[in-house]
């Protein structure tokens, strides 16, 4: 399906605010790349790594330049997580994609029905 | 020096403390630096990295929800904390999937542009939207887009 680029751009800005303020962005993004752009899902993968770096950057310059975020604090996080990010990126062109779909599914499924049921830490 | 090798192990043997030395040496090696260690801030780092290698996404689905559940982390710098976290482990999942092309690179470029815009209204507005609303919302689309994976 061909979606105009104007579309696209405001698609864009309204996803990249969404993934800079960590509300998932990228998970809508790769929803409307599969299913309504129908952009295969190995290259939507490519595609929505590559959109999050401009927005994430902004948030993630502005947050450690006010002082919200010390980099120590979170630097064990971002190890493990390259570590894992590394390992997994290699190893899922061994897994099926149509299993990867149905996963990803469920993966969808539990956080969907938990951004309905969240509630702000105070408000506990 | 043998004290240090002490308050070290007893840094390791601590589950909330880790201790680690980049840059000492000598009679001082090895210099403990204290290095606060949040348990559920590193098995989010490592959920987000899975989900990040495997999907190319949704490392925040696996985040956000053990950022919020950490005592060591305001409210208000759950979600910036997260994108701080993801950013790196996006790029690293690229660096593995230097090899595969995109086909249609061009078609990227709006992507781009949008993300832009989009990082600065965060950036600069982010705490003027109502995140409450947004989780509602942002939760029937993605419960929406996991039925279709399921059973499409």
């Amino acid at each position: 399906m061909v979606i105009d680029y104007s579309i696209n751009l405001i698609i864009a800005a309204l996803l990249g605010t969404l993934a800079g303020l960590g509300v998932g962005g990228g998970s809508i993004l790769l929803l409307w790349l599969t299913l309504v752009v129908k952009i295969p899902i190995e290259e939507a993968r490519i595609f929505n790594l590559l959109f999050f770096i401009p927005s994430a950057s902004i948030v993630g310059f502005h947050a450690v330049k006010s002082a919200q975020i010390h980099i120590r604090d979170v630097l064990p996080a971002i190890i493990g997580g390259c570590i894992c990010a590394f390992l997994f990126s290699e190893l899922q062109v061994y897994l099926p994609v149509p299993l990867l779909k149905k996963f990803f599914g469920v993966i969808l499924l539990f956080t969907g029905i938990r951004e309905i049921r969240y509630r702000p830490r105070n408000a506990k | 020096m043998h004290n240090n090798y002490k308050k070290a192990l007893l840094f390791f043997a601590n589950s909330s403390a880790f201790c680690i030395d980049i840059t000492a040496c000598g009679n001082n090696f090895p210099r403990v630096i204290e290095m606060h260690i949040d348990r559920k801030t590193l098995l989010g780092g490592i959920g987000a990295g899975t989900i990040a290698g495997i999907f190319g996404a949704g490392g925040g689905l696996i985040l956000v929800p053990l950022l919020t559940k950490s005592e060591c982390i305001a409210e208000k710098d759950i979600f910036p904390t997260s994108v701080c976290i993801i950013l790196p482990i996006c790029l690293m999942t690229l660096l593995s999937l230097h090899n595969q092309v995109l086909a249609s690179f061009p078609d990227i470029i709006p992507y781009l542009i949008g993300s832009t815009i989009g990082g600065f209204i965060a950036a600069s507005r982010g705490k003027k939207i109502p995140t409450l609303l947004l989780h509602r919302v942002l939760g029937w689309m993605i419960l929406w887009g996991g039925f279709r994976y399921l059973w499409s």
